[in-house]
């Protein structure tokens, strides 16, 4: 991607609480799915964080979906207490909303791409009984 | 009639007496091969009791299987005893109950009768809001002796410590823990920044560090123990982890001591001192965890709207 066209912050001032620019040995950036909630406010802070990290070093950035983040519901009340996740009793509409959410979050990704590069990863924290719940719900949003 | 009747009957009898003695004799030779089947060895135990130990950590938090498995065979039962009893956590929620700490110690009793607490690696005390961990918990010399049975423990949570309460004699609280414990986590712990200071430094071997408050409060410090300097400057090389934390003196007081931080891992949620830990952890972070709806990302945010 062409640097002239990449995110760049106008104040370093702005950056008083996040600047990474002295970290040296910086290799990975973590934030958890539920905490990107607007997509234009993640992205502006992700995108400035991401913009004081020096080009040549390599970066991960992974992102934790929790159960709740892929549409589980913790003690589902019909099927307590054998499941402690719950995949099987969610309305459609909650699909929709689940599928709208990662719609966004795709949106935070390619814009944070525009800053720097690095490696996305996306790290289900999900148990392995809920695997077909977890696939359904990115089908759908694919 | 009657003599052949008689004859008839004797045979049958005869003839009865005989097959149930040889079904007899046949079950005794089946229930003796069963038998000899239970004591032959299983090729499961002749396994290297490593390689065992290594399958039986997949289902470590399984306590079902755990238990299950503990019950097969004695070499099962040494290869799954330490996952087993690996954490002890006690609920102490008085909030509903009248009766205040009702299952205190009760669960580190139960332990230390069964000669359990040295296999205890994680011990999480946790209360209710309203409740304070304070030196009355510890009082009776019996949980005072429970909680010294504690030999191995390798991470200790606590909520709600009151470390200014234990002072001057927290070392002889909470000192037996000094050769092994790595990991500290505690909830609202209340105190000076000296006094916590020197209730971290009681822990020479410390990598690990949670210290977690419910909401960010205005700094008021108090200046208590100003003098205290902790006995050891642990080396903290793991993870920092801090939700709501707005102490920036206390992080000062830290660096200041321990020579600066050399954390690999920081996970930060609404911290007011970022910039000060990045800082001090430049030359060692490695992982960086942020949350784009920190309060603080926000302000950030706004002041760059402006």
């Amino acid at each position: 991607m062409n640097s002239s066209k990449r995110f760049l912050v106008d104040s370093h001032e702005l950056l008083q609480h996040f600047d990474l620019s002295r970290s040296r040995s910086l290799r990975t950036l973590e934030t958890t799915a539920e905490s990107i909630i607007s997509a234009d406010t993640a992205s502006d802070f992700l995108k400035s964080v991401l913009s004081t990290i020096p080009p040549p070093v390599p970066l991960d950035i992974i992102i934790l979906y929790r159960d709740r983040d892929l549409g589980a519901r913790i003690e589902c009340k019909i099927c307590k207490p054998t499941k402690p996740v719950c995949f099987g009793h969610n309305f459609p509409w909650e699909w929709d909303f689940y599928a709208e959410c990662y719609r966004r979050q795709l949106k935070v990704f390619q814009e944070m791409y525009s800053v720097r590069d690095f490696r996305l990863i996306l790290c289900a924290d999900a148990f392995d009984c809920v695997g077909g719940g977890v696939l359904y719900v990115y089908w759908r949003t694919l | 009639m009657c003599c052949a009747d008689t004859v008839v009957a004797n045979e049958i009898l005869t003839y009865q007496l005989w097959y149930r003695t040889i079904a007899g004799i046949k079950w005794l030779f089946r229930v003796g091969t069963l038998g000899a089947s239970t004591t032959r060895s299983s090729p499961i135990t002749k396994l290297p009791q490593d390689l065992v130990q290594i399958i039986f950590s997949y289902f470590i938090y399984d306590k079902h299987s755990l238990l299950a498995c503990s019950l097969t065979c004695y070499s099962w039962y040494i290869a799954v005893v330490p996952h087993l009893h690996h954490t002890l956590t006690t609920e102490n929620y008085t909030y509903f109950l009248t009766d205040r700490k009702p299952l205190w110690p009760r669960p580190l009793q139960k332990s230390y009768q069964l000669g359990l607490l040295p296999l205890i690696k994680r011990f999480r005390i946790r209360l209710g809001p309203h409740d304070e961990f304070t030196p009355e918990w510890l009082g009776n010399k019996h949980t005072l002796r429970y909680f010294s049975a504690l030999t191995n423990l390798q991470e200790l949570g606590i909520d709600n410590l009151q470390v200014s309460s234990f002072m001057p004699n927290i070392r002889q609280c909470f000192g037996h823990f000094s050769p092994t414990l790595r990991f500290l986590a505690l909830k609202e712990p209340r105190g000076s920044c000296r006094q916590i200071l020197y209730f971290i430094g009681l822990f020479p071997n410390l990598q690990d560090l949670k210290l977690n408050y419910s909401i960010p409060e205005d700094e008021h410090e108090s200046m208590a123990d100003a003098t205290l300097v902790p006995l050891s400057i642990p080396p903290l090389q793991g993870q920092l982890t801090l939700t709501c934390f707005t102490r920036e003196s206390l992080m000062k007081d830290t660096i200041g001591f321990f020579g600066g931080l050399h954390f690999r891992h920081m996970d930060l949620f609404k911290v007011k001192c970022v910039r000060l830990l990045l800082d001090a952890c430049a030359e060692t972070l490695e992982t960086l965890r942020l949350y784009p709806t920190d309060v603080y990302g926000e302000e950030f945010l706004e002041i760059r709207n402006e």
